[in-house]
């Protein structure tokens, strides 16, 4: 049994990786020439260069009945015609596909292609999860999503209180901008010492948006 | 209701041979929306074209449902890409139920797919292989 | 129902709208007369021309689509509307549907639904059958205070119409009061000259009411 990873990058990159890890055999599809070459000189995986949405590509690869086809690419139309080629043509009987835009989720379900990976969701579940656990009061992206300013209300218990700001273990990447305690906002400098109420503007790359709340709240 | 039945057409894909199919289909008093991700491809459009247009990726189910493809008689797929073609008629077809469903498929080898499930295909290929065909015969049959 | 040749106004600025309606309109076997704003559209209305109902789009130049519906409802003109609109804010669809408005269109339209707005506009126009028979019933039933109830309300609802002066006129003539039942029969006739029952009364009333002058 082998799987095919029909399109995309870094997804398929490490998904690759991983799978291989584990003793699979992995044979990898893109139309990118030069990711060929690169995944050709790191993964010991089957490469082939070329459309996967193309049947005759798909024929190339000698997919059988009992492999398993990933559909990665970037766009949905291509993923599913992967899946349809690969489950209709080639009666491979397991079928993933990786889906962009959430709505189209129950278009592939309702087409037979139930094993979907919807990234969207799955990235959405996850914050949400996280934030769920922190005080924070609102996190918005900013810089099409590059940074990340986070308003958080310091409570009773967190690390920093009582803290100065140039003793915290705060990432290179990220620093408390405005600190607004009882209506009166200024900005912090490194001998401001941190009190219960404080409400902080954080901003911070998304890398070290874990560690930066980690640092404030001391939670995991 | 003796007058010919109105249909309300949805063409996805306005280029040259979407855009000349519109303004015939508006000519005919069918209701006619042309959706294209290019705005400038409306410039297509006959001057006598009376239907709507959309601007959007019909890839995204918002855009379909803007142009209420629910109440598609027609649906055209016409883009210049077998895989939005493929898709698009796939989500009119089985999602929203569209009665007659027509895409354009440029390379044959995906013919089968498209026709099993039901999707009634143009294949410029094909027709252009034929008509070429026809030709030659009647050059061969001159020759004679 | 009994098929008849309906008339409706349609409102848009595009000409391609208005006449993609028209033509689904006339597909209907009905007739329809264009104009590209509100303005036209009351001047029409004011001429006296009888229309089954409006097509009206929410943004035109001039008088919009909502300051029409605005203006009919404060003259208390109450035709049937339906909006046909690419986009309009909720609030405005909300007043508009409180005003009068029937039904409301999203561009782009199927003919379907262009079909079903003119079964709707022309439902609203059977009511009035339906009302005017519970009129004559009640009078027939001498439940006066009823049939005046129910016949109030169509003055304003159909204020083009024959029908609301002719029953009122019928009530009068229960009631006894001739005179002011031949005034209505005459009211009516003014409105349309060609409604026969009001005529066939007006004719039973002229040897009484020489008096009344020559109306001619």
């Amino acid at each position: 049994m082998k799987v095919v990873l029909a399109g995309g990058k870094k997804i398929t990159y490490y998904l690759a990786k991983n799978l291989i890890s584990k003793g699979m055999a992995v044979t990898i599809i893109n139309k990118d020439k030069a990711f060929c070459e690169e995944m050709a000189k790191t993964l010991k995986a089957l490469i082939i260069h070329g459309d996967a949405s193309n049947l005759s590509v798909l024929k190339k690869v000698e997919i059988f009945d009992n492999d398993l086809v990933v559909a990665l690419t970037n766009r949905d139309q291509d993923n599913l015609i992967i899946c349809e080629l690969a489950a209709r043509v080639l009666k491979v009987n397991q079928v993933f596909s990786l889906i962009n835009d959430s709505e189209n989720e129950q278009i592939f379900r309702e087409l037979g292609i139930t094993n979907t990976i919807n990234m969207s969701e799955i990235f959405t579940g996850v914050i949400e999860q996280r934030l769920a656990s922190y005080p924070i009061i609102n996190l918005m992206p900013f810089e099409e999503g590059k940074a990340l300013v986070i308003q958080i209300e310091v409570e009773e218990g967190f690390p920093i209180v009582g803290k100065w700001l140039k003793d915290l273990p705060f990432a290179e990447g990220a620093l408390v901008g405005t600190v607004n305690r009882k209506g009166n906002v200024f900005i912090p400098h490194g001998d401001t010492v941190f009190e219960v109420g404080d409400r902080l503007l954080v901003i911070c790359l998304p890398v070290d948006q874990t560690q930066t709340l980690q640092a404030i709240t001391g939670w995991d | 209701m003796s007058k010919r039945k109105s249909w309300y057409a949805i063409l996805i894909g306005s280029g040259r041979f979407g855009a000349r199919l519109a303004g015939k289909l508006s000519n005919e008093d069918h209701s006619v929306v042309v959706i294209d991700k290019n705005e400038s491809k409306f410039e297509n459009l006959p001057l006598e074209y009376t239907g709507f247009t959309i601007q959007g990726d019909a890839t995204d189910i918002e855009v379909l449902k803007a142009a209420k493809v629910q109440k598609a008689d027609l649906f055209l797929a016409l883009t210049d890409d077998d895989n939005t073609n493929f898709f698009v008629s796939q989500v009119a077809k089985v999602i929203f139920h569209v009665p007659h469903v027509i895409s354009r498929v440029y390379d044959p080898a995906n013919l089968p797919l498209f026709h099993e499930y039901k999707i009634e295909t143009i294949t410029p290929v094909l027709l252009a292989l034929s008509t070429a065909n026809r030709m030659l015969e009647k050059i061969a049959e001159e020759e004679k | 129902m009994e098929e008849r040749i309906a008339r409706f106004l349609i409102a848009d600025d595009e000409y391609k709208v208005r006449d993609l309606i028209r033509k689904y309109v006339n597909a209907c076997g009905h007739e329809a007369e264009c104009v590209s704003n509100g303005e036209e559209v009351l001047r029409k209305v004011y001429g006296h021309n009888p229309y089954d109902g409006i097509f009206t789009d929410l943004r035109m130049p001039g008088l919009d689509g909502l300051s029409l519906i605005r203006a009919l409802y404060q003259e208390q003109i109450r035709i049937p509307i339906v909006i046909v609109s690419a986009f309009g804010s909720v609030e405005a669809i909300v007043e508009a549907f409180k005003k009068g408005a029937l039904d409301y269109i999203s561009k782009p339209f199927s003919p379907e639904e262009i079909r079903d707005a003119i079964k709707t506009m022309l439902n609203q126009v059977v009511d009035l059958k339906i009302s005017s028979s519970t009129v004559k019933g009640l009078i027939e039933q001498k439940a006066y205070p009823g049939a005046l109830k129910y016949l109030l309300p169509l003055f304003s609802h159909f204020p083009s119409s024959p029908i609301p002066h002719y029953l009122y006129g019928l009530l009068r003539e229960a009631q006894g009061d001739f005179d002011e039942a031949f005034r209505h029969f005459s009211a009516s006739l003014a409105l349309d000259k060609g409604y026969e029952p009001s005529a066939k009364k007006r004719e039973e009333y002229r040897p009484k009411h020489l008096k009344e002058g020559k109306d001619e």
